[in-house]
């Protein structure tokens, strides 16, 4: 595959921090004065607070490490990132973390947010942003709004800042061009000629969005965005899918490299969809009611209940959108609120005349074999 | 003449079946799989084609399939999902359901009504309800592999095996066993549990007549039985069952090498 300059350096960056994120975290705060990095899991959190108090969100990502300590806290039922996660936090890897703000995204979530509250509050504050499940209620928003002030007071009181309604507003633009930038890139990657950028690659980029300062990582998103015709890199052969159900974790680089190896091409897909699903917010009036209605604006996710939006409508669509010719559920192992809606989800997409296959996954699990085979298998079905 | 091979390299067993443009079988070689590979999948063609009596250089196609598909100096690799249905196809036409019970893995296959694949699904993170299951718990009994199956016909009551570990398993036979467990109730109960697992996943398929077993566990009476009495349906099995995954490889590099050619 040809890479462009523009690409070339988006990669390389964004390679070394997901290499290694916490020298990443370690570095920027060395270079910035009173910067205070935010741990959380890698599904929707309101970054614009943490922007707004000069701060740093720092997706947790867990590794393929083995969990011998955590699992005397956490049951082994419970999911890979949940285990790796609290290993680091045990062994002293998110040591460089001032605060943590879990999503209530599962049982699972508020289960470690309470285990850490207890065993590392003398490390960093751990909170929990209380996000409404129902969407459609009109107390939804205004229930958020007065949680994101909530919030946004823990942790400036934990900083020992004060929490200002005037440092929000352009916390929110800067948010507002990171989701805009990482779903132009996603738009961008799955057009044809274009589409050929690797999961692996398209994973690393949009992983490192979540580690990067918005204002480091934005500007080289919008460069190669800027110049797309110059930095294409070419189309890959394979049959086109959708990839679906990720959730807040990702397999380990050899599995998603299984996709393409196995003659699938990834052209639409949910990485990170939590992280850039969000509406714009709106830059005038309160700024943590412009949050919530972003929020309650955004796509349809597992945990989340619309009522207008429905989740397999909104797949199916996009499934028709790129013109893929299957899906893909790649579902972490243990994850309650995507195995809740997998099932689901299938059925619609088998009405649709649309062929699917559920591969399930464990960080670190180093059973590709039978993985490339079914992924194999798949794509010479649908061919 | 031109011949077409297709290897099938499983866990335990490697498989070549060599057939000539018309399809029809020539010859055929198993040697077992060890630990090289690819030293198992050129010996076995070797083998089949000094049986065939024919020239290397008259093989126009070698296709690869199984776990070790990619370690074979093949001109290509193709699933044993595919293979497997396309043998099965080859052997009886009316197929619309392949159950493959293979080394260290299941697979269950729905067929079309035009011999195409349309659904799969597979056990892959468990040796539980696969031969490797088997192979152990023959051991653990002190009962040749190939005389568990009928061994377990002649059981009048059998023993119930609760645990799909294979390990966890294996220290049930043992406790039976030492409660002094006659050995025929025990490999039944084996096949039953094996047999209540296999059908889970066949269900999730959807069954549909005709059904045919694949692979080298079809041999294996005991198993047949306890499968037929859990879905209440009966299996096509062929004498070659064990050579269906190579057998299809090789249809596929003949269709693939003829339509080419035209």
């Amino acid at each position: 595959m040809t890479k462009g300059k523009h690409y070339g350096r988006l990669l390389a960056a964004c390679q070394k921090v997901t290499d290694d994120p916490m020298a990443y975290v370690a570095s920027w705060k060395a270079r910035t004065p009173q910067g205070r990095a935010v741990g959380f899991f890698a599904t929707y959190v309101p970054t614009e607070i943490i922007y707004a108090l000069g701060g740093l969100p720092v997706g947790l990502w867990g590794g393929s490490i083995s969990t011998g300590s955590a699992n005397a806290y956490i049951q082994q039922f419970t999911c890979s990132i949940v285990r790796s996660t609290t290993e680091y936090a045990l062994d002293g890897t998110l040591d460089r973390l001032d605060a943590v703000l879990f999503p209530p995204i599962c049982d699972s979530a508020k289960l470690v947010a309470s285990i850490w509250n207890f065993n590392f509050a003398d490390k960093f504050l751990v909170d929990m942003a209380n996000l409404p499940e129902r969407l459609d209620s009109k107390g939804s928003a205004p229930y958020l709004a007065a949680e994101l002030r909530r919030v946004h007071a823990a942790l400036a009181a934990r900083f020992g800042v004060a929490a200002s309604e005037d440092e929000v507003r352009p916390a929110i633009v800067l948010a507002n061009r990171l989701r805009q930038a990482q779903q132009a890139y996603c738009v961008w990657r799955s057009q044809p000629g274009t589409c050929g950028t690797n999961l692996v690659e398209a994973a690393t980029i949009l992983k490192a969005g979540t580690i990067m300062h918005a204002s480091e990582y934005v500007p080289l998103l919008e460069e190669l965005l800027g110049q797309p015709d110059q930095d294409a890199p070419k189309q890959s052969p394979g049959v086109p899918v959708a990839l679906t159900g990720l959730a807040c974790q990702l397999p380990h680089a050899d599995f998603l490299a299984l996709f393409e190896s196995s003659g699938l091409r990834v052209v639409e897909d949910d990485l990170f969809l939590g992280m850039r699903a969000a509406a714009p917010a709106a830059v005038a009036g309160d700024p943590y009611r412009a949050i919530a209605e972003s929020f309650v604006d955004s796509a349809a996710m597992a945990m989340r209940h619309h009522g207008r939006i429905q989740r397999h409508e909104q797949l199916l669509d996009r499934i028709r959108q790129r013109g893929a010719k299957g899906a893909v559920f790649l579902v972490p192992k243990f994850c309650e609120p995507e195995w809740f809606d997998v099932r689901y989800l299938q059925e619609q997409t088998k009405k649709a005349s649309i062929p699917s296959i559920i591969i399930d996954f464990e960080e670190g699990s180093g059973m590709t074999g039978p993985v490339q085979t079914r992924l194999e298998a798949f794509a010479e079905t649908i061919a | 003449m031109t011949y077409f091979a297709g290897v099938d390299i499983g866990s335990l067993a490697t498989k070549c079946v060599v057939v000539d443009e018309a399809g029809e079988i020539v010859s055929s070689a198993i040697v077992a799989t060890g630990a090289r590979v690819s030293v198992a999948a050129e010996s076995v063609v070797a083998e089949a084609i000094r049986s065939g009596g024919f020239e290397p250089a008259r093989i126009g196609c070698t296709v690869a399939t199984g776990y070790g598909r990619k370690r074979a100096h093949a001109d290509r690799q193709v699933t044993e999902i595919t293979c497997h249905a396309r043998g099965a196809i080859h052997f009886f036409p009316g197929t619309r359901t392949v159950l493959d019970i293979g080394g260290q893995d299941t697979k269950a296959i729905r067929i079309g009504a035009n011999g195409e694949v349309t659904n799969f699904a597979m056990n892959d993170k468990c040796a539980a309800g696969t031969g490797r299951f088997l192979e152990v718990m023959a051991r653990a009994l002190e009962v040749d592999l190939d005389e568990l199956g009928p061994l377990s016909m002649q059981s009048t009551a059998p023993q119930t095996i609760s645990s799909f570990c294979t390990v966890f398993g294996e220290s049930e036979v043992i406790s039976h066993v030492a409660n002094g467990a006659v050995i025929a109730d025990i490999a039944r109960g084996l096949h039953e549990a094996i047999s209540h697992r296999v059908a889970g996943l066949i269900k999730r398929v959807g069954v549909e007549a005709q059904l045919t077993m694949s692979g080298g566990v079809s041999r294996n009476i005991g198993m047949r039985s306890a499968l037929e009495q859990s879905l209440g349906a009966s299996f096509n099995v062929h004498p070659d069952a064990q050579l269906i995954g190579a057998l299809g490889a090789a249809l596929i590099g003949r269709d693939r090498f003829l339509n080419d050619r035209q």
